[in-house]
């Protein structure tokens, strides 16, 4: 419990940073100062500045917000196909069952940062498209999730009983078993936006992300690493940046599960 | 050509994760409550969250070129020179452990301390054992199991870790090929292998699941209730 005191603070504080980035970082992330690249940690600026003279820390607040956008696009994508594949299959079952989790399984025998690397290659680079791939990586886990849980919902007394008074499908699912199976969706919700985060740096460290200029802490990292020699605070703080993210992430998932599960608490 | 340097990577990366993660793990449970227990738990969650990159560029910094022990980047096969080859290997393997370790430390962590409240334990202790024989022979064999599995699913990670940080060492493995075949345009480069890592992603998982007969011969796979 300690530790969701901790990680939701965090976290919801790199965030909301990221959101009001304009008004709070010292310099445009794109302003460039000519004569002033790799300068070191100052009063000037902050984290130093990297090889166009960029304030690092107002890129490192701006990085805050893509990985923000990244996480609610991507987990948005995986929530809304993977939630209507998993709703279809475990309502209708039949051949929409048999497509909807072998689809899940194959996509998810791949490694997620393979399939990500796989679908960035394939739509090409960009924050936009990065975000796009994580969230196909997001579908299978909230496919077979929604699933699993609409199979037990579907079997209970009040189904029958809303069937009975003649509600039709869409009713069905919609209006009694879609909101009794939100639960875990959005606790897996919020464990995907950690991954999702990752998996977006991941990728843009690799050059398959976000593209320069665009201030992503993954591609930020990847340019740092060519001046890790003369400017080591470059690689150092979008690290930190993403890390704490991270771990505020999930801390708060951590804490949602044992919260969810007393049983898991007492371990 | 480059699957043996992933290989040696991947398996380097498992060696180091299990060598820091099982004996963490273990005495966090030992010493449940008490401080080791939090400073190992601490640790977990910390590592769990640093992106294997990130900690890569970090480890470079701190012994590459500040303290200039090891060799920032690339590789020497070890078939050329082993102990130079150590050397190389040293960065990108801890590198890829440090998060399976975490992982590792958690459930094993988990796993000893459900096994420790099992009547056979008292039983052990009853029968006048040490506590090393208790702890190993009967908690830590039990306590396997649900480690085995993490292994399993974080086979993936190896190899998916293994790609970005082939990157960041310049390591010549499958990873950086895939990155770089990309860069060209190489289809038919990516192509063949992504076939590569998922195959042994899918061979992995198959081991796993052989290895759970092999340690615990309740399971027994196929014919039902062969005895030994």
């Amino acid at each position: 419990m300690a530790a969701g005191r901790v990680g939701l603070p965090l976290a919801l504080g790199i965030l909301v940073l990221g959101l009001v980035a304009p008004w709070v970082a010292p310099y445009g992330p794109l302003e460039m100062h000519p004569g002033q690249e790799l300068r070191p940690p100052s009063r000037t600026y902050f984290l130093g500045s990297d090889e166009f003279g960029r304030d690092i820390l107002s890129r490192v607040i701006h990085g805050a917000r893509i990985s923000l956008l990244v996480g609610l696009v991507s987990v948005a994508i995986g929530m809304l196909a993977g939630g209507t594949l998993g709703l279809a299959a475990g309502y209708w079952g039949g051949v929409v069952e048999t497509l909807a989790t072998r689809l899940a399984d194959c996509l998810l025998s791949f490694p997620a940062i393979i399939l990500g690397i796989a679908v960035a290659a394939v739509l090409g680079p960009g924050a936009v498209n990065a975000a796009i791939a994580v969230g196909i990586v997001n579908v299978p886990t909230f496919t077979r999730l929604t699933w699993s849980s609409v199979l037990v919902e579907k079997e209970k007394e009040y189904v029958l009983g809303a069937e009975c008074l003649g509600a039709s499908d869409p009713r069905l699912v919609g209006q009694h078993i879609l909101p009794n199976v939100l639960g875990p969706l959005l606790v897996q919700a919020a464990i995907a936006s950690a991954q999702a985060i990752l998996l977006e740096a991941s990728l843009s460290f690799l050059g398959l992300g976000a593209q320069p200029p665009e201030p992503s802490w993954g591609a930020m990292l990847n340019d740092a690493r060519q001046f890790l020699r003369e400017a080591p605070w470059y690689g150092v703080f979008p690290g930190l940046a993403l890390s704490a993210l991270l771990l505020g992430l999930n801390l708060t998932a951590d804490a949602i599960r044992d919260a969810l599960d007393p049983r898991l608490a007492r371990a | 050509m480059r699957a043996p340097a992933t290989l040696e990577l991947a398996a380097a990366g498992l060696l180091v994760g299990l060598l820091l993660g099982v004996p963490t793990g273990v005495l966090a449970a030992l010493r449940r409550g008490r401080v080791a227990d939090y400073a190992v738990t601490a640790t977990n969650a910390v590592l769990m969250s640093v992106p294997n990159f990130w900690a890569g560029i970090a480890l470079i910094l701190v012994f590459a070129l500040g303290l200039a022990l090891l060799p920032p980047s690339g590789r020497i096969p070890v078939a050329a020179d082993p102990a130079r080859a150590l050397v190389f290997l040293l960065l990108p393997a801890v590198t890829l452990g440090l998060h399976i370790a975490a992982i590792f430390s958690r459930f094993t962590r988990t796993a000893l301390l459900e096994v420790l409240g099992e009547p056979y334990i008292r039983t052990a202790q009853a029968k006048g054992l040490g506590q090393g024989a208790v702890v190993l022979r009967h908690g830590f064999r039990n306590a396997l199991i649900p480690v085995v599995t993490v292994f399993g699913l974080q086979a993936g990670y190896l190899l998916g870790g293994a790609v970005v940080v082939e990157s960041v060492f310049a390591w010549p493995g499958l990873g950086r090929l895939i990155v770089e075949a990309i860069g060209n345009r190489d289809y038919t480069t990516v192509q063949g292998a992504l076939l590569v890592f998922v195959t042994a992603f899918f061979l992995v998982n198959l081991a796993t699941d052989v290895a759970y007969a092999w340690i615990d011969p309740r399971i027994r796979l196929g014919a039902a209730g062969r005895r030994r």
